[in-house]
């Protein structure tokens, strides 16, 4: 390795990630309620000790009966102390974590290839990753958990290297760090730290009894994210979201014996639900590699995509392709590290495809980090393959010109059109909406507001900075629903509830969607689009 | 591996006819095509012309959909023996089916002599595989294709080896013959002798340039004559358009919406419409490639293109398929046996993806041959490196798990599930019109599937001479199908119950859902209706008379 390495492009490539990163984060996209729920949780913390139902310290957060991963809010807290409660202090550390993801990886290439080019083109690939910069932009508990383990990652290997107790250290407490932050990772990362352990068994068995110290500080680490998960209904979580709370492979199954009409054991076992449920997770899993998801439609979830938009540049897609071949191909990267990238990818959407619903980008978001190395392999590959050819200024400029096209594609279809076009996947309206209410509600008894936009009361505490003594113990969750959210319907003067017009008593200040009001609005507020969002009513 | 190659082959054929064979003439309930295709080479057989009393034609005009003619002048010496019947109609397609293994066996050794072990695989592979044995058990025009795209291949690789010019000007007549098999296969076959040349770019230079013109591409271009003529001179190019997908651009609505976003400059640049179509394009293109459609739920628009809840290849072949191209693209020199499968692989999908269609998978079928080659290259790899019995019988146990599951699926539950889609109960309607029907004076059929005529003249093997004389369709001005409303006193329309319980010796036959909408099934004298045709808990037909 070269001793004297040029730091100007990493920095320009940190630099390019960070304002594409940063760029009106405060407002674009608006808040969702999940995002609320960190940052006001984090401020709740903060005044009090306790978070908004009034438990001290959790390391899951009740929130919406969802008990969130408590790490993110942790993580939130100096931000959130220090810039105010704001959209932007809720979402900084995962936007100062997405630029060490970055750096890390550059750094993880380079000691496994040995490359300065191909680590750099790693890092850059990732900072202009449609589905990083998703993810990045927004209180994403999914990128931050990604955050640890790409930088314990480079630890692993680190320590392989050199210094093994302070490395290996390091990369236990990284990856024990990243099942406080989000489910995904609770999968993801002990398979990963499995095939770790597998491929340098032979280097770890050296360092016996050495190992044992990191080894026991992760499970010391460990072991109250385990009790936490299964004292809050953990498994219950599971159960919402898990594989089975898609009923579809159920009925499949029973459609299938009652055309058999008759209930013969050989009919019993080969339209077994059971059997069913492991075709239905096949098809989940293979859909993460589905290439019109990766390449075209991206996830239907619109919180989750942008508009006309797949998960990664389009470009990008024979670089992947050719990045893998060139992967079995190549001796860039031993074959150590060939089997640990390829384990990677598997390894991936693993804890995406066991969910209800897939492909899922959030949940799979692991993915963008051998997709990113394989991408740039594939185009490291491709030019390397051309340097003897007369043409290889003229193809890279070319090459150049259309990846600029796209990534200029992707930044508008994010900029320009996706906040118009879902104006539903994220809540606007709500940051002019509370200070709006908080000036009027003085002059009236009740203030009701339409449920029609999810999780309303956590915006509210959020946007009024409502005090967390006086919400903690104010605060009723009603019963959980199907998928086990449930919410909050009153506190103070705020009711979050269907408008219906007849029934909400006189002199209350009524905020409704679209529902039917037979009297004029004293405010409008609108979407982006130009569409009303909320208008305000006073009922005299 | 396998020292006696003839048995081998001989085994690989009877069990792939078996496959094919079984039952095939009772089940999957035929369709318009075949019953088409039938009554057609039925025509030809007793009187020389078409069911319209033309003669000898090479594009039938059927249900104005104009079929190209050659699978039809297959059936016709089977319909001659047989008698008109769906088994006679279906086994130029089953025979050429269960051939096709043999023919994938010698195609590839044709290209590279040492990849013996991968032939065998591939033909054991082409015998189990979905893709291939749905279309073989039907008349379908696209399973003809396919068989020819390998034969005029392997014709093609022939001439390569022996040089000699006999199989170039075969090849040319093999490739000259699939313009009248199937529509799509102008386009595949273009795009195959494309690759066939790209990958043989030695005999292409001054001396052998004669040879090529006169044994390849004079014959090829005498072959295309009729069909430039009917581009150029008849309105066969209408379906051409209602198919295509550049016929569907994006709405004004939604070019509007996204202006409203932005600005145009905004749209120009990326919104336009080649945007559109190229997204579009790649949309279908890539379906093509994903598990969904390859070992899930397959062609997922058309339910009659396969069983249901199952792809056009076995579980385990998307392993093999993921590591055999894998393994062959990542090889230090790519030879050519696996460059002309590879292109044949990207290019295969083509005819489908430039299609309204999301998805497709009989315009496409010539994609099931490259599939199989990779898949095998995939087990091939993997036995090479793990030669024990563990994985030799986890391969196979696999294969025979997936494959049995694959047969219930097919045989017990493909029409149970969609009866609608595969016209379940003409066959029996129409033996109970043709029982009773010298009773009445008018009858009604239900034409709620469409083309139900055909279907009355195929099951009462209907005098053509008769036919021809009265033969009217009904054209469709949107470019689609046309339709025949009388054949005797028999009307092919929806019955209307209200007008034919006043008519004295009449006799109706209802589509369930016509009994749903006229709320017959709610009245007391529904018990008067007989059910003709009983699948699941329902009778898809019912016969009233009065």
């Amino acid at each position: 390795m070269p001793t004297k390495i040029n730091k100007l492009p990493l920095i320009i490539i940190l630099l390019v990630a960070f304002l594409v990163r940063f760029i009106n984060l405060n407002n674009a996209p608006a808040l969702n309620p999940d995002e609320a729920a960190l940052g006001y949780n984090a401020y709740s913390l903060i005044k009090t000790g306790k978070d908004e139902h009034g438990i001290s310290w959790p390391l899951h957060f009740k929130s919406f009966g969802d008990f969130k991963p408590g790490g993110y809010v942790y993580l939130a807290i100096p931000f959130v102390k220090f810039f105010g409660l704001t959209p932007l202090a809720t979402r900084m550390p995962n936007l100062i974590l997405s630029l060490f993801t970055i750096l890390f990886l550059y750094k993880l290439i380079l000691l496994l290839s040995k490359s300065n080019g191909l680590a750099l083109l790693s890092a850059a690939v990732l900072s202009l990753s449609p589905w990083h910069i998703h993810f990045s932009r927004g209180a994403w508990e999914s990128s931050a958990a990604l955050s640890f383990v790409v930088i314990g990652t480079y630890f692993f290997f680190k320590s392989i290297e050199e210094k093994f107790l302070l490395n290996f250290s390091f990369f236990v407490v990284l990856y024990v760090l990243s099942l406080y932050i989000y489910h995904s990772s609770r999968l993801v990362a002990p398979l990963l730290a499995l095939t770790l352990v597998i491929l340098y068994f032979k280097n770890l068995i050296q360092k016996i009894p050495k190992i044992f110290i990191p080894i026991a500080l992760g499970v010391v680490l460990a072991l109250p994210v385990a009790f936490s998960f299964l004292n809050n209904g953990g498994t219950a979580r599971i159960g919402g979201v898990g594989l089975t709370a898609d009923q579809g492979p159920l009925w499949r199954a029973n459609e299938l014996i009652n055309h058999h009409g008759n209930t013969k054991l050989i009919n019993r076992i080969t339209h077994n639900k059971r059997i069913l449920y492991l075709i239905s997770w096949g098809q989940k899993y293979t859909s993460h590699f589905d290439l019109n998801f990766l390449s075209i439609n991206g996830d239907e979830v619109p919180r989750s995509k942008v508009p006309e938009m797949g998960q990664i540049h389009l470009i990008e897609l024979p670089f992947l392709i050719l990045g893998l071949v060139f992967l079995f191909k190549s001796k860039i990267y031993n074959l150590r590290s060939k089997i640990f990238i390829i384990a990677f990818l598997l390894i991936a959407p693993i804890a995406s495809s066991l969910t209800f619903q897939a492909p899922s980008a959030l949940r799979s978001l692991f993915m963008v980090i051998p997709f990113s190395i394989l991408i740039a392999l594939g185009i490291f590959s491709f030019f390397n393959l051309l340097t003897k050819s007369k043409f290889k200024k003229i193809i890279l400029t070319i090459f150049i010109i259309i990846y600029s096209y796209f990534i200029a594609y992707y930044l508008d279809s994010y900029f320009i059109h996706y906040f118009k076009r879902y104006p539903f996947a994220w809540q606007y309206g709500f940051d002019q909406l509370v200070p709006y209410l908080e000036q009027q509600k003085a002059n009236y008894d009740q203030v009701y507001v339409t449920n029609k936009y999810d999780q309303p009361y956590i915006l509210f505490l959020f946007y009024s900075k409502y005090s967390p003594v006086k919400i903690q113990s104010e605060i009723k969750l009603t019963q959980p629903d199907n998928f086990g959210f449930s919410t909050v319907l009153n506190f103070d003067k705020y009711n979050f509830q269907k408008i219906d017009w007849d029934k909400i008593p006189k002199n209350s200040l009524v905020v409704a969607s679209d529902e039917i009001v037979p009297i004029e609005p004293i405010k409008i507020i609108n979407f982006q689009n130009g569409q009303p969002g909320f208008k305000i009513y006073s009922k005299l | 591996m396998i020292k006696n190659n003839k048995l081998f082959l001989i085994i690989i054929f009877l069990i792939s006819f078996l496959i094919r064979f079984y039952k095939v003439g009772e089940y999957p309930t035929l369709l318009w095509d075949e019953a088409a295709i039938g009554y057609n080479a039925f025509s030809l057989v007793e009187t020389g012309k078409d069911e319209y009393g033309e003669t000898l034609p090479i594009i039938f005009k059927s249900f104005g959909d104009y079929k190209p003619g050659f699978y039809i002048y297959l059936a016709a010496p089977f319909i001659k023996i047989f008698g008109l019947n769906a088994t006679a109609t279906r086994l130029p397609s089953v025979i050429l089916g269960s051939f096709l293994p043999i023919l994938i066996y010698f195609l590839i050794k044709e290209i590279n002599q040492k990849a013996h072990k991968t032939a065998v695989i591939a033909a054991i592979i082409t015998v189990f595989n979905p893709y291939s044995i749905h279309f073989s058990r039907g008349a379908w025009e696209s399973n003809v294709l396919t068989f020819e795209l390998v034969l005029a291949s392997f014709l093609f690789f022939k001439y390569i080896n022996k040089k000699l010019n006999k199989y170039l000007l075969l090849s040319a007549i093999v490739f000259g013959l699939t313009l009248f098999t199937y529509q799509a296969g102008k386009m595949i076959s273009l795009l195959l002798i494309t690759i066939l040349f790209l990958t043989n770019l030695n005999i292409v230079n001054f001396k052998n340039i004669k040879n090529i013109l006169l044994n390849f591409i004079l014959p090829l271009f005498l072959f295309s004559l009729p069909i430039i003529y009917g581009l150029l001179f008849s309105n066969n190019a209408n379906r051409l358009k209602v198919v295509s997908l550049f016929s569907y651009p994006r709405t004004t609505q939604e070019s509007e919406a996204i202006k409203s976003e932005s600005n145009q400059l905004d749209y120009d640049i990326f919104h336009n419409q080649l945007v559109f179509f190229g997204r579009n394009f790649l949309l279908r293109y890539f379906n093509h490639f994903s598990p969904r459609f390859l070992a899930f739920e397959g062609d997922w628009q058309s339910p009659r293109h396969g069983a249901p809840y199952i792809g056009v290849i076995l579980y385990p072949s998307l392993i093999f398929l993921i590591i055999g191209v894998f393994f062959a693209l990542s090889r230090p020199k790519i030879d050519k046996l696996n460059i002309f499968f590879f292109l044949w692989l990207i290019v295969a999908p083509l005819p489908s993806a430039l299609t309204r269609d999301i998805v497709q998978s009989l315009r496409s079928m010539s994609f099931s041959i490259p599939l199989i080659y990779f898949i095998s290259v995939g087990i091939y790899i993997v036995l090479l490196k793990y030669k024990n019995i563990f994985v030799y019988s986890l391969i196979i146990g696999s294969y025979l798990i997936s494959f049995f599951y694959y047969v219930d699926l097919y045989l017990n539950h493909m029409v149970k599930k969609n009866p609608d889609e595969f016209l379940y109960g003409y066959q029996q309607s129409m033996d109970y019109l043709i029982k009773n029907q010298s009773k009445y004076k008018q009858i009604t059929v239900s034409d709620y599937y469409g083309q139900a005529y055909i279907f009355y003249l195929f099951y009462s093997k209907y005098p053509p001479q008769k036919y021809q004389q009265q033969a009217k369709l009904i054209e469709n001005l949107s470019g689609d199908t046309g339709k025949v409303e009388q054949i005797d006193n028999i009307k092919f329309t929806t019955p209307d119950y209200s007008v034919i319980k006043n008519q004295p010796s009449s006799l109706a036959i209802f589509n369930y859902n016509e009994i749903y909408r006229q709320l017959i099934d709610k009245s007391d004298y529904f018990k008067e209706f007989i059910p003709l045709s009983l699948i699941n808990n329902i009778s898809t037909f019912y016969a009233y008379q009065n």
